[in-house]
């Protein structure tokens, strides 16, 4: 058919089937990205959550890894070391107190010098020397010869772990909770959410304090029993009813959440088409709901952790979390209390530990709610 | 209305009571009770000391009494204290010493947080904007107790500025207000900036921007009525954090309040006293929310009242 000028017939070239080569066009050349690789994705593009990232994997390898590059252990007792400055040797220290006879005067003003001034040693008792290796002691050393160093990595590893071991509770119990009340819905969910409220209404430190209290006894003894439990858990009791606590009062909030969730997703479909093929009511929740509010929960959860290491902090700053000659940050900066006009880097060792794993831990957080759970986004 | 308020103190009431339920069996079911740890006593003194507190009893007799007590207003006697105070007696003395540093802090933290939010939303996107913002970020992420101890060690410690030992001159408040406000103010200014800069773009504020009305007026009268709203909600909790948070500040700073009484009963094992320490500190954090609730409801008619 002759193509006339100024026709408006349609060219009938363009309705022809297409070629090979043309379909091959229109299949999308980008990679169809994952859940959790476009997730991946946002959050790399987040400086502040890499920032986070990066000081998470620091803190971590300081407190697992670092330990075996220090020949100190966390309860070695050198002495002859006793409350050196971060880098001094005994003989540093000896020097300045001899140079300084008026030393002890100016300590008569403080009133917190009065302990570690007794605690000191004279020289004249001290000729014993240290046969050990003889690595710096890089942050200095405690009233009682111990590295400050070693004492700052344990610390931290306490506190890594509380973070994360709690959180691990938090979420287990949390979701099960949530799911289960969403899901069945009806007067099970009307109680299970009343006794929610009631726990949401408790100030919980007031209750973390009673609880930390309470469980301390029977747990020692528990632990003065049977001494293979310290060794198979590798905790003491400090901890033990550090993570009961949390495993009682800790996952309202995931609960909540979970179960705002689920109510959205049992509504749907993919729900009905389950049930509908006869699954129980526990493999829905746990292969259809639970997977699919994932994103919330790990934000919950990640939020948890500095949370939980604050708590620990908190417990063991007011004396009731762990137990000597453990330390975790908490009770490193609880001891340094009583030093510190003459020792304020004793205080500040911990204070800043504590400062920049939560603070990772937050922006991290952020970060991760960004990524995985955009409209959690305030 | 009345419906509401009804339903929102019987519901405190019941927190209360349940708090006061689980404080008592908590506290009760620790093995060998508060005279065990003092091995100087003998059997005689320690049953003798048993029957002086009603400790003989069986439990549910001591738990009637005890919630009858408590519904008197009466806390018991304090076990570790010499000269046998009433809990009560001590809640009078200490608490107002931390009740000084913690309303302090709480204005503190309102109009720092009220103004940090103000200035950042008014800036929007600008470098003040940014600047109060990475602060709010910072004092949120840091713990306050952990704040309060590297201020302790700047500004006490290493610059000498200012005391950091008990409360005898009026500079020596600043340093455990600011730690105590430190973070509720950068948790308002956030609330503040975020519901500011949703108010501003409302009709109605264009509207009173269209009248004429002056810039200050605008702000005060018509955005920020509505943009303290959030601020009022988070009342209640605030007061929850100032509380507890005076445990660790009155000990950072040894301040004699009921906060470091309270951490001190702890390792005495004085029962009463951590009971009645623990139910008052909760029926003021449940009374505070109540109020705080019913005080929104008022303020904001839009609230449905569930």
């Amino acid at each position: 058919m002759a193509n006339k000028p100024f026709s408006f017939q349609i060219d009938p070239s363009m309705f022809e089937p297409a070629g090979s080569d043309e379909k091959k066009e229109l299949v999308t050349k980008r990679i169809s990205l994952s859940y959790w690789k476009d997730a991946w994705k946002r959050l790399r593009k987040n400086p502040t959550a890499m920032i986070g990232l990066i000081l998470i994997i620091l803190a971590i390898l300081f407190a697992f890894v670092g330990p075996v590059f220090i020949p100190y252990h966390y309860d070695d007792q050198i002495r002859g070391y006793e409350n050196l400055r971060p880098m001094q040797t005994p003989q540093q220290r000896d020097a300045i107190r001899n140079a300084l006879p008026t030393v002890k005067n100016r300590s008569d003003e403080f009133s917190y010098d009065f302990q570690s001034s007794v605690a000191a040693p004279t020289p004249s008792t001290t000729p014993k020397t240290y046969n050990g290796p003889s690595f710096p002691h890089i942050l200095g050393t405690d009233s009682l010869g111990r590295d400050n160093l070693v004492r700052l990595m344990f610390g931290s590893q306490i506190s890594l772990t509380v973070g994360i071991v709690a959180s691990i509770i938090i979420l287990v119990i949390g979701s099960i909770y949530g799911a289960v009340s969403g899901y069945i819905g009806g007067k099970l969910d009307n109680v299970m959410m009343r006794i929610l409220e009631l726990l949401y209404a408790i100030p919980d430190i007031l209750i973390v304090i009673l609880l930390s209290i309470v469980l301390r006894p029977p747990l020692q003894q528990l632990f003065a029993l049977n001494p293979t439990l310290a060794k198979l858990t590798g905790i003491g009791p400090g901890l033990l009813s550090m993570f009961i606590t949390f495993a009682l009062l800790y996952w309202v909030s995931m609960a909540r959440i979970v179960r705002g969730q689920v109510l959205q997703l049992k509504e749907q479909e993919f729900i009905t088409a389950a049930r509908a093929l006869g699954a129980s009511n526990s493999r829905i929740i746990f292969r259809h709901l639970l997977p699919n509010c994932i994103g919330p929960i790990i934000v919950t959860a990640t939020f948890q952790i500095p949370n939980a290491i604050f708590v620990e902090s908190f417990l063991s700053f007011i004396g009731l979390g762990i137990s000597a000659p453990m330390a975790s940050l908490g009770s490193l900066a609880n001891d340094a209390m009583n030093g510190i006009q003459t020792y304020p880097y004793m205080l500040a060792e911990p204070a800043i530990m504590i400062a920049i794993i939560i603070l990772a831990f937050n922006m991290f957080g952020d970060g991760i709610r960004d990524a995985l759970d955009p409209r959690m986004k305030k | 209305m009345a419906e509401f308020i009804i339903k929102r103190v019987l519901s405190s009431i019941i927190t209360l009571f349940v708090i006061i339920t689980v404080t008592f069996f908590l506290m009760h079911s620790v093995p060998g009770g508060p005279f065990a740890t003092n091995e100087k006593l003998s059997k005689g003194v320690i049953a003798a000391m048993e029957k002086k507190y009603g400790l003989d009893k069986p439990l549910f007799e001591q738990y009637g009494k005890y919630l009858l007590n408590v519904a008197h207003f009466d806390l018991g006697l304090s076990i570790a204290s010499k000269e046998g105070k009433t809990v009560n007696d001590i809640i009078a003395q200490k608490f107002p010493i931390s009740a000084g540093v913690g309303g302090l802090s709480i204005l503190v933290s309102l109009i720092l947080g009220l103004s940090m939010g103000c200035i950042a939303a008014l800036n929007h996107e600008k470098l003040v904007d940014k600047g109060v913002m990475f602060i709010s970020t910072l004092g949120i992420a840091v713990p306050g107790f952990i704040m309060g101890m590297l201020l302790l060690l700047l500004f006490g410690v290493e610059l000498r500025w200012l005391g950091f030992i008990g409360l005898d001159k009026p500079s020596d408040y600043i340093l455990p207000t600011f730690t105590l406000a430190f973070y509720p103010a950068c948790f308002i200014a956030r609330l503040v900036r975020s519901s500011l800069l949703d108010v501003l773009g409302q009709d109605y504020i264009r509207t009173a921007r269209a009248k004429g009305l002056p810039p200050r007026k605008v702000l005060i009268k018509h955005a920020m009525r509505n943009a303290m709203l959030p601020v009022v909600t988070y009342l209640g909790p605030l007061l929850a954090y100032v509380l507890v948070g005076s445990f660790v500040v009155e000990r950072i700073f040894s301040i004699p309040g009921l906060g470091q009484f309270f951490v001190d009963s702890i390792t005495s094992r004085d029962y009463p006293l951590i009971m009645g320490t623990t139910i008052f500190l909760a029926a003021l954090i449940i009374f505070m929310n109540l109020l705080v609730d019913i005080a929104y409801s008022i303020i904001d008619p839009r609230i449905k009242l569930k």
